[in-house]
């Protein structure tokens, strides 16, 4: 059933323009990787602050509110540049564990944000010390996570044929 | 001793030959150069988001100060890890103009951090006007080796 759906958007006009031109794929590819530093280094940064690693002296909500734009436009970016790079190989996408392994990660990273960062770096949050550092190193190894399934679909998937 | 010569001798070392060879050889150096990109690339774009006023605290000093050890740890896994995938397959990367673009722009960007960074660096705040500058240069820099480290795999020559 979900594979079908993949072959199915695999052969869609948004798959079909995104293959029409060699160049479409590598174009998406570089906004999705410049977006991707913006997003992972500036979560990596609220992270460390949660961790008490970095920046001790700024309280957590204010760098939050202050980062959170970048990281949102950063996984904005994601959700529209994603889909359009699956297009171009959906089928084989659907099979690669490199790419479940990836959308596993990037699926808890949501989860856990909405479940417990987004708590944890309210302005009026309670959470104690404890709490913060669970937060902040979960988010961190999850979003590593995702980097590596990343750059493990590229490498290891793509590399069979190119 | 000719630039093909220098390529040649470090494909034949033992880094060049497992990078090029085997599985995750390959794909150890490429992953490491991706999480050392965002740990430092995402040190470099938040300094120069304060510096353009994007941020609004806390104060560039201290800010810049605080992510110096992950500049310094992102820097050396990017260009540990840079190398060993540079020596896998030098003698096709020295003639490919997309690597020789990267190589310049990574020199402007080094020359923008020591010439202009250096004077921000020791300035007090409020920041010069040349802070400004220095920072959307950085970013434009940045923005175009991302783009030139892309295009390596796209442009010929093939092998």
């Amino acid at each position: 059933m979900l594979f079908r759906l993949f072959v199915w958007y695999g052969e869609s006009p948004i798959a079909r323009a995104m293959n029409s031109s060699e160049w479409m794929f590598p174009i998406v590819e570089v906004i999705h990787m410049i977006w991707i530093v913006l997003l992972v280094g500036t979560a990596v940064i609220l992270d460390l602050r949660l961790m008490d690693l970095r920046l001790k002296r700024m309280p957590v909500w204010e760098l939050a509110s202050d980062l959170m734009p970048w990281t949102t436009a950063g996984l904005v970016t994601m959700l529209l540049t994603g889909p359009l790079l699956l297009s171009t190989d959906a089928d084989r996408y659907y099979d690669s564990y490199e790419f479940r392994f990836k959308m596993a990660c990037f699926a808890l990273v949501l989860l856990f944000d909405v479940l417990v960062h987004r708590r944890v770096r309210a302005k009026n949050s309670t959470a104690g010390p404890g709490w913060q550092r669970f937060a902040g190193a979960m988010s961190l190894l999850l979003w590593s996570c995702v980097v590596v399934g990343g750059r493990a679909i590229g490498i290891l998937m793509l590399s069979v044929t190119r | 001793m000719s630039v093909l010569s220098i390529c040649q001798a470090l494909e034949a070392t033992w880094i060049g030959t497992q990078v090029r060879e085997t599985y995750w050889g390959y794909a150890a150096p490429q992953i490491a150069h991706l999480l050392g990109m965002a740990l430092f690339g995402g040190a470099v774009v938040v300094d120069d988001l304060r510096l353009l006023g994007r941020l609004r605290r806390p104060a560039f000093s201290e800010l810049s100060h605080q992510l110096v050890p992950l500049k310094w740890l992102g820097f050396v896994v990017v260009v540990g890890s840079g190398l060993a995938l540079f020596m896998s397959d030098a003698t096709r990367l020295y003639r490919n103009w997309a690597f020789l673009v990267k190589a310049a722009l990574l020199l402007l960007v080094a020359l923008n951090a020591g010439v202009f960074r250096a004077a921000v660096y020791r300035s007090v705040e409020p920041l010069p006007p040349s802070a400004k500058v220095s920072a959307g240069l950085s970013l434009l820099l940045w923005f175009a080796i991302i783009v030139t480290s892309r295009l390596i795999g796209f442009v010929g020559p093939e092998y």
